[in-house]
């Protein structure tokens, strides 16, 4: 993660005296405890900060300002929408589905493809390379005539 | 000396829940890299793809013509923003979609994951820090190409 030092406010959407979320969340120079919103702060504006921050690679700002955002706005659509970025619990899940077969003939392939395969989208079973073409909505038509022992593996040589 | 205990987090539930092979060498590139592309699978898509492992990025990032073909499954745009990366500044959107990382061992794991998708994006997919590996466990064995996975405890 890059250190925010490294990332000094550059954007005109960050110019601090104008900002709808208070100097401290611009200057990365706010105390932990101090609050970064005034009291009337714009749920759309802060999401607007928070995505500005994020562009300027200042993660730990932007959620920090998420934080406080979820906290005081937490029915509304965009802010509930940008905290996803920053709440981490519970994402991940266990799902139903048994193994795969594996894909090390795939990945073999991969490592030394064919000269014609250059600049191609294409889906692979085993080492045969069951569909190839220009983009990738041609190979997705091609296998969707086909049935296979297993979901091809798709991908873009360059 | 490490105990067992110590790798249980005090509990008897393993670290992580499904293993899958992953490729260390890529077609786009000349030289081998030492990087590790593994499969998954955006919501919306039927087949597998490839993706970097990118623990230095800080997004997510899907192939372009991957989020064209699956745009009918997004919902509403998180917001634009710029990604910063060694080729300049790139401009998209940031999506919240469940992304699968397909198992070979064990089950798959179903992540609400944060993307970012410009039409501007030329490279790969690559699942980086923010968005997807902040939220669950993984771990690489070299000597056998292997990634282990599952979810937050």
């Amino acid at each position: 993660m890059a250190s925010e030092s490294n990332h000094p406010p550059s954007s005109p959407m960050l110019a601090r005296s104008a900002s709808p979320v208070g100097a401290g969340a611009a200057s990365g120079t706010a105390r932990e405890s101090k609050p970064l919103l005034p009291p009337d702060a714009c749920p759309d504006a802060i999401v607007d900060e928070i995505l500005a921050l994020l562009g300027e690679e200042r993660f730990r700002s932007a959620r920090r300002l998420a934080e406080e955002a979820i906290a005081r706005f937490p029915e509304h659509r965009r802010v509930r929408n940008a905290w996803t970025i920053f709440d981490t619990r519970g994402k991940a899940r266990v799902t139903s589905g048994g193994p795969e077969p594996d894909t090390d003939e795939e990945f073999e392939w991969l490592r030394h493809p064919p000269e014609w395969a250059r600049g191609k989208w294409v889906a692979l079973v085993g080492r045969e390379a069951v569909a190839a073409a220009d983009t990738l909505a041609e190979v997705l038509e091609t296998l969707r005539a086909r049935t296979f022992p297993k979901r091809p593996l798709v991908h873009r040589v360059d | 000396m490490i105990e067992r205990d110590d790798l249980l987090d005090g509990s008897e539930e393993p670290f992580v829940t499904a293993a899958s092979g992953y490729l260390d060498a890529h077609p786009n590139f000349e030289d081998p890299q030492p990087r590790i592309y593994v499969k998954f699978r955006p919501a919306g898509a039927k087949n597998p793809y490839v993706a970097l492992l990118d623990t230095g990025a800080h997004y997510c990032v899907l192939a372009r013509e991957i989020a064209d073909s699956i745009r009918d499954h997004l919902t509403e745009s998180i917001g634009e923003t710029i990604f910063r990366t060694a080729q300049g500044l790139v401009r998209g959107d940031l999506y919240a979609h469940t992304v699968t990382l397909l198992a070979e061992r064990g089950k798959p794991l179903d992540i609400d994951s944060v993307l970012f998708i410009s039409p501007d994006w030329q490279a790969p997919s690559f699942l980086g820090y923010v968005g997807v590996l902040d939220r669950m466990r993984f771990a690489v064995d070299p000597r056998w190409n292997r990634f282990y996975f599952g979810p937050l405890r």
